[in-house]
């Protein structure tokens, strides 16, 4: 509409700066038409081209063309920049899209950031069977300590989450601290950048690999242990990923041992911890 | 002022020449005033025209734009001279020819100045018709 309006104003503006120095530099003797018309062009292209060459420049552009402000504030964002560099092109979409809809609404960046948090959980949930361990063990931290804030909010919201059930905007922007936003989006890049790079080189060194039989035992005595400490309903629901609305266990409880499997998971070994990690978030 | 100065009257020989002169110039300025409306009238026609090609799209984009700035020449054109025939001053002139820019108002403009001209060129006896005057 700016940029409309603007290019709408432009000619005349042009017109009328070209009026008046064609007016002050021949104050005071008459010209032929010929002249006159000569002139008035000449000023008036002359204007129009400055006119032109400053509605181009990155300085104007971002005053008077919103898209071109949301698109460059979206470009320096990092993990917008990641997605948009490393990401699957249908990621990138959905990502643009999510973002654009929320700002065209009146969200600033940060607001639509927040908002696109569920999204963002779902896409990096499905890279981290192809990032490394790091990566994925930096993501598990990120889930845990964000149960753990929802949790001390609204153990509801904590279970809410845990059944990937969409959580409502204000809530969204306000379940979150700054710091777990930062770190989430930390994660979510470092998790993208390790998934990016090519499958067919060799991983550091320091990643040993872990035999599916190994895992599955050790999955097992976390789920023991879960059984003990919380019962062996709720273990089983754990197990089965099957969080019912409205909930049959009390919420706080399949919250605390959802935190409890993946602090439990998280002590493990790094080659470990990341295989049992990327079982249940993935 | 002396006597000799009072009763001075110019030779019939001058007085005849000025008045020749002055038709001449009437003359002039009618030409250029008709002239000036005709060029007002074909570029609001032109400028009607090249909207119709712009929404056909026949036309690619750059052309379109080099044609409207070329309607837009021949309009300051015919503003200059209907502003000529019309005996305006050059500021007039000036303000004429920026109003042409400005949307709307350059047509209240066009307008105002085809009419004055009409009215001028048919005191002068001339012929005014829908695309034009003619003696």
């Amino acid at each position: 509409m700016t940029a409309l309006l603007f290019g709408l104003l432009l000619l005349p503006a042009c017109a009328t700066v070209t009026g008046l120095v064609i007016w002050a530099i021949n104050r005071g003797h008459a010209l032929g038409d010929g002249e006159l018309l000569r002139q008035f062009m000449i000023v008036w292209v002359i204007c129009a081209a400055f006119f032109w060459w400053g509605m181009g420049t990155n300085a104007v552009r971002l005053r008077i063309d919103p898209q071109f402000r949301l698109q460059t504030e979206l470009d320096a964002h990092p993990l917008y920049a990641t997605f948009k560099r490393l990401a699957h092109d249908d990621d990138s979409k959905q990502l643009h899209g999510f973002l654009v809809l929320q700002m065209s609404r009146g969200a600033t960046l940060a607001d639509a950031f927040l908002q696109a948090r569920p999204l963002l959980t779902r896409l990096t949930n499905e890279r981290i069977g192809f990032t490394d361990q790091k990566a994925r063990l930096a993501w598990g931290r990120v889930a845990v300590d964000t149960l753990r804030e929802l949790k001390a909010r609204d153990p509801l919201l904590c279970y809410r989450s845990l059944s990937a059930q969409a959580l409502d905007q204000q809530t969204l922007a306000l379940a979150f601290s700054a710091d777990n936003t930062r770190a989430f989006q930390q994660a979510v890049i470092q998790v993208y950048e390790a998934a990016a790079t090519d499958i067919n080189k060799p991983r550091p060194g320091d990643e040993q690999r872990v035999e599916f039989n190994a895992a599955a035992l050790e999955y097992s005595v976390i789920r023991d242990r879960i059984a003990q400490k919380f019962g062996e309903s709720v273990s089983n629901q754990l197990a089965k990923r099957n969080f019912p609305e409205p909930p049959i266990q009390p919420p706080e409880q399949m919250c605390a041992a959802r935190i409890y499997q993946l602090e439990a998971m998280l002590e493990r070994p790094q080659a470990m911890a990341s295989r049992l990690l990327d079982s249940v978030l993935r | 002022m002396n006597e000799s100065s009072k009763n001075y009257a110019p030779p019939a020989s001058l007085v005849e020449a000025d008045a020749e002169q002055d038709e001449h110039e009437l003359e002039e300025r009618l030409w250029l005033a008709s002239e000036g409306q005709k060029m007002v009238i074909y570029s609001i026609l032109l400028n009607l025209l090249l909207r119709a090609v712009e929404r056909s799209q026949v036309l690619p984009g750059v052309v379109l734009e080099l044609l409207f700035v070329g309607v837009m020449v021949y309009t300051l054109m015919g503003v200059v001279r209907i502003c000529s025939g019309l005996g305006k001053s050059q500021n007039q002139k000036i303000l004429f020819m920026v109003l042409s820019f400005f949307p709307l108002i350059n047509l209240v403009i066009l307008v105002y100045l085809s009419v004055k001209t009409s009215r001028m060129l048919r005191a002068a006896g001339w012929q005014v018709g829908l695309l034009g005057a003619r003696p």
